[in-house]
Order: C-alpha cells, then sequence, then structure tokens
C-alpha cells in the first residue's frame, strides 16, 4: 500500500533578520490510508508548523514530502491550491468559519474552489445537507457561526472539512477551545469519521485526545521523539 | 471558476455592508456631479443654438456687423463704415432674399404716466420683422410710410409692455410713450421671442430706421445689417462673396483689414462648440481629480476591509484558494462596486437634472451613462489592483493562527 502522506527528513526554518529559528529539524515519517494519527508535543516543539507543511500552506525548507504520490515542493501556488482543495480538509482550534455565512454557504465554500468538475450546484447542496446530519446538525442549516455553541461550530467545521471528500483531513487542535464535554463529543466524531474509513491527522497538546488516536507521534525540539501506536 | 469567484465576490461584498457602501460613497459623488455637469452644460449649449435662432441666426440668416475683428462684442461698434446703400446693394446678391439694416442697440429711459423702464432701442425697417423672424402678437407691423416719414411710432416687445402697462398689455396700443425727449405713439406689440442666455429677447423697443437716425443717433451710418438668403446650402461660400463684395464696396486695400464682419450661424455654432469643448476640458479635469479621489478612497477602504478580513483569506486559501483566486476575488469587487457606484451617481444626476430642468436648461443624454460605465470600471480596476495583490499575499497561517503564533 502507498502512503498517502511521506515526509522524508523535513526542515523548516524561519528567519527574521539575522535570527534563523530552526523549527523542525529533519521529520520523516508515512502515514498510510485509514489511520487516525495524532501529533502531540509541548508548545513551540514545531507541531503545528508540521501540520501546515503537511496542509500544503508553508512549504519545507529541505526534505521531500509526497502527498498521495504527488511530490509537493515542485508545485506551484495554483497546484498546491487544487491540491489542497481536492485532496485535504481542514480543522481547525478557532473553527474559523466565516461569521456571516450560515452554517451551509460554510460547508459549501471549499467547492468554490473546486476545479476541473462541473458545476452541480444541487448536488453539493445535497451533500453538505448530508454531512451536517452526519454531525448532527440537521436542525442548524440556516443558523450563522455566531448562534451556534463551540462544539457545533466545529461540528460545521469538521463537515465543511468532508465537503470534498479530501483524502487527509488536518485537524490542529480540534478540541482547544471547548470544554471537556463538546470535546469528547468531537473527538467521537472524528473516531467515527475514521471508523468509516476516513484518514486523520489531529494536532493536540492534550494528552487525553492524543491517547484516542491509533498511533501517536511526539515531536519535542523539531525533531520525533517517540512514534508508536496507541491501545 | 471565473463565473464562482465573481458569485463570491458579490456575496461577500454584501454581507460587508458597512465597508460596501463606504467604497462606493467616493464614486457615487463624483459620478453624480459629472453627470449634472454635462447635463447642464449640454443643455446650456443647445439654449445658446436655439435661442440663436430665435435670434435670426437661423442657418439662412447672416449678419454683417460694422466694425471688424471679433466676431461677437459687448457693445455695437461706433465704426461709421456700414451704410443703408450697403444693404440695398447687398440685395443684388442672387442669393440674398432680404436684408434688414439696424442702428443702435443702446439703453434708454422710457417713460409712460409715472412708470418707467430702461430699455434697448432698435432702428430698423419693416424687412427686420421677417428677416428676424418676430411676429406682431398685437397691433400693427411697421409700414414704409412709418419709414419715408419719419414717423414717431414703435413696437414694444413683451417686456417693455409689460413693465409700462401691467396687467394689460393691450392698453398700450394707441398710446404715447416717452424715449428720452420724444413721444412715440405704440403701433405694436411683438409676440414673446424668449431668452438667449440671460439675455431678454423681448427688453426691446423698435422704432423706424430713419426716426433713430435723426433723433437719436444722428447719423446714417448703420450698426448691422441681417441678411436672410435664399437658402442655407454653401453658407461659407456666400459669406466669402459678402465679404468680398463689401471688401470692394468699401474700396479697402488687399492690406487693410476688414471695417465690419460677416457673421453665420456657423460662426455662432463655433463659437458655441468652442466654449462647449472649453467646458468640456475643464469638466474632464475636476473628473480626474475627483475620480482619482474615488479611487484613493475605494483603495483606503479596501485595504482595510483585507486587514479586517484576512482570517477569511486564511480560511479561504486553506480550502483551496489560490493566490490568485484571492486577487480575482478582491479586484471583482473593487470593479464592481465602483462600476454600481457610478451607476448609482448617473441615476441620482439624471434625477436631479430631471428635477433642475424647470430652473435651467439641461439637457439629459445617454452620455454620462456611458462615461459611468466606462470610469466605473476604471477606477474600479486602477484602484482595486494594489490592495487585491495584498489581499493575494496575505500569509494564510499567520491569518489562521491570529495572535497565537
Amino acid at each position: 500500500m502507498t502512503p498517502v502522506i511521506f515526509l522524508d527528513k523535513i526542515e523548516k526554518r524561519y528567519e527574521s533578520g539575522s535570527v534563523v529559528t530552526e523549527v523542525l529539524k529533519g521529520v520523516s515519517f508515512s502515514i498510510f490510508p485509514g489511520e487516525l494519527v495524532s501529533i502531540m508535543g509541548p508548545s513551540g516543539a514545531g507541531k503545528s508548523t508540521l501540520l501546515y507543511i503537511l496542509g500544503c500552506l508553508a512549504r519545507p525548507s529541505a526534505g521531500q514530502y509526497k502527498l498521495d504520490g504527488v511530490d509537493v515542493g515542485k508545485l506551484s501556488d495554483e497546484e498546491l491550491s487544487r491540491l489542497r482543495n481536492a485532496k485535504l480538509g481542514f480543522v481547525f482550534q478557532s473553527f474559523h468559519l466565516i461569521p456571516q455565512y450560515t452554517a451551509l454557504e460554510n460547508v459549501l465554500l471549499p467547492t468554490v474552489y473546486r476545479r476541473g468538475r462541473k458545476q452541480e450546484k444541487k448536488r453539493d447542496i445535497e451533500k453538505a445537507k448530508e454531512l451536517l446530519n452526519l454531525v448532527g446538525l440537521e436542525a442548524r442549516y440556516h443558523y450563522r457561526p455566531g448562534e451556534l455553541s463551540g462544539g457545533q461550530k466545529q461540528r460545521v467545521a469538521i463537515a465543511r472539512a468532508l465537503m470534498n471528500d479530501p483524502e487527509v483531513i488536518l485537524a490542529d487542535e480540534p478540541t482547544g477551545n471547548l470544554d471537556s464535554h463538546q470535546s469528547d463529543e468531537i473527538v467521537r466524531l472524528l473516531l467515527d469519521l475514521n471508523e468509516r474509513g476516513r484518514t486523520i491527522i489531529m494536532v493536540t497538546h492534550d494528552p487525553e485526545v492524543g491517547r484516542q488516536a491509533r498511533r501517536m507521534i511526539t515531536i519535542r525540539d523539531g525533531l520525533i521523539q517517540s512514534d508508536v501506536p496507541c491501545s | 471558476m471565473f463565473i464562482k469567484i465573481l458569485k463570491v465576490s458579490l456575496k461577500d461584498s454584501l454581507k460587508h455592508p458597512l465597508f460596501t457602501v463606504l467604497m462606493m460613497v467616493g464614486i457615487v459623488v463624483s459620478i453624480f456631479s459629472m453627470t449634472t455637469i454635462v447635463a447642464i452644460g449640454e443643455g446650456t449649449k443647445m439654449e445658446i443654438i436655439q435661442a440663436l435662432k430665435g435670434f435670426g441666426f437661423g442657418g439662412d440668416v447672416m449678419m454683417v456687423a460694422a466694425g471688424g475683428g471679433r466676431i461677437f462684442r459687448h457693445r455695437p461698434s461706433k465704426v461709421k463704415s456700414l451704410t443703408v446703400a450697403d444693404a440695398e446693394a447687398l440685395k443684388q446678391l442672387p442669393f440674398v432674399k432680404a436684408v434688414a439694416p439696424r442702428q443702435g442697440m443702446r439703453r434708454y429711459v422710457v417713460h409712460f404716466r409715472g412708470r418707467s423702464f430702461h430699455t434697448r432701442i432698435l432702428g430698423v425697417t419693416p424687412s427686420f420683422l421677417t428677416v428676424g423672424d418676430y411676429q406682431i402678437d398685437m397691433g400693427q407691423a411697421l409700414g414704409q410710410q412709418d419709414l419715408r416719414d419719419h414717423r414717431k411710432v414703435c413696437l414694444l416687445g413683451k417686456t417693455v409692455a409689460e413693465e409700462l402697462f401691467p396687467g394689460n398689455r393691450a392698453a398700450a396700443l394707441g398710446q404715447f410713450i416717452q424715449i428720452g425727449k420724444f413721444f412715440f405713439r405704440v403701433k405694436g406689440i411683438l409676440a414673446e421671442k424668449g431668452q438667449l442666455g440671460r439675455f431678454d429677447m423681448d427688453d426691446r423697443i423698435l422704432i423706424p430706421l430713419t426716426t433713430a437716425s435723426t433723433l437719436f443717433i444722428r447719423d446714417t451710418y448703420l450698426h448691422a445689417i441681417s441678411v436672410k438668403l435664399s437658402d442655407a446650402k454653401d453658407i461659407a461660400a456666400y459669406q466669402r462673396i459678402v465679404r468680398a463684395f463689401l471688401r470692394k464696396r468699401h474700396h479697402l486695400h488687399p492690406d487693410e483689414p476688414d471695417d465690419f464682419r460677416v457673421v453665420t450661424s456657423l460662426d455662432v455654432v463655433q463659437i458655441v462648440n468652442r466654449s462647449s469643448r472649453e467646458l468640456t476640458t475643464l469638466l474632464v479635469r475636476i473628473m480626474i481629480i475627483s475620480l482619482l479621489v474615488s479611487g484613493i478612497i475605494i483603495m483606503n477602504v479596501m485595504l482595510a476591509a483585507i486587514s479586517e478580513r484576512k482570517v477569511e483569506i486564511g480560511i479561504k486559501r486553506a480550502l483551496g484558494a489560490s493566490r490568485r483566486d484571492i486577487l480575482s476575488q478582491f479586484l471583482f469587487e473593487a470593479v464592481w462596486l465602483s462600476l454600481i457606484g457610478s451607476l448609482v451617481g448617473v441615476g441620482i444626476g439624471m434625477l436631479a437634472a430631471y428635477f433642475l430642468k424647470n430652473t435651467i436648461p439641461v439637457s439629459l443624454t445617454w452620455r454620462p451613462l456611458y462615461m459611468a460605465v466606462g470610469f466605473g470600471i476604471l477606477v474600479g480596476a486602477v484602484s482595486g489592483a494594489f490592495p487585491a495583490y495584498r489581499a493575494g499575499q496575505v500569509d494564510p497561517i499567520r491569518a489562521i493562527l491570529g495572535g497565537r503564533q
């Protein structure tokens, strides 16, 4: 089986003036379809940077990254954007729904930037509704983010991440802004999605959440400290 | 893709009404003022041309005025070059249908039973009425008898009649009014001619030319001769012929300048056009400045909007928007807002012009609409370019993480 994500000696440096900060110092791993991986580590360890490299929003300073067999390093902004749109779904700590859009409009947003496929608005709307049903928001299609609780917002965000049937869902501290009850619900939802075959990578510093994954990669000082399966 | 981004741009700007309105304000105002100015400018021009026709400057009339130099002067010339004999001689030209010599455009105080009024006195021949397209409202026109006998009779313009005989112009007929030191019998009242710009065409009294020569001017030299042509086909050629004809009659040496002017409707139109061109040049300058200001407003409001909407940009980038998608969205936004703004401006401007119609001359044409569409797109595209580029350059990670990292 080919890995959906293949990282080889990924490095990331930030330069500001003469100060060079090395955030990642050579990270290598592969993730296969259907995995649920948590990336753990203390703040500043470089886990978010790693996630955004995985998400094709940042480019590594060195090393090779193949997403679904495609070498990302050689792609233009346009191609990277297309790749993000088609293969990746994002879930953020602060939900990042567009406040002026309804839940349904937020879920539909990835279809705006979808290339190549014919515009099928009706089918997209049907699908967005199904996804909102799936995350338990069947009665909230036309609510705006301001009218939803934190847990509900994160469900909308998850539905949005699923909209274009991505290969991988990337979640950056998905429970970071939620109370323990809502946090449990979101984790359960992610586990459920993984059961249905979704590949999920989630960054967290909450060990409770991290342990729920099938595999746990711990980053410290820009290097992988451990990469172990969870029970 | 193009359509989708355009739709998103429309949708998003409607969801940020404050920015949308702020962006449009400048262009609305500047296109509004442009529309009104163009309407007034065109209206004035049309009115001048219209009025000049009423003044006796239809296509088939030319005027020979005493004294050389500029075509239009404020005061009648004191040059004593034009005579009744010139007028009579002009009649021999094959294309001349009628001539109307006249004297004096000078103001006198006229009295009637304690009422007085300051007005222009013109010494004319009976043909003046036909050449100048005057109608008699009441009473009779001037006749050859009046001219031959130097009679002290007069025709009143409507304004004069109303001033001296308020409420009942008809009462003027047969009455004696005092012009300067002399009493004149009112023989007729002229039909209304209206305004030539701010110049009241009804503020005048016509008296026989011969009477004017003996009583007022004390000389027989003419101030002008209106010439009615048989047709308006080749005015420029007729003008040349008349000029050559009069130069010969006046025995002018080739080096000497003309001591008269031959003015045709073409010259008038040319002058009106020239002044309207000047107006247009001025207008264009004002437009450029005001569009520049609207452009700056759009640019600044957009830059503010973009920094406000950074997170939104970051989210869209994460969800698959490329830099170009973001740039296009904001560029579209600038263009269509500017376009809508200028259309709104034209709308208000046309409405304003429509309501001004009764106070000042306006002309509603399609021209401002075309200009507005053009300028709207141009200003939007130019002023939106930089902010849109900036929006495309927003770092998605920084936007998404906000203050977190």
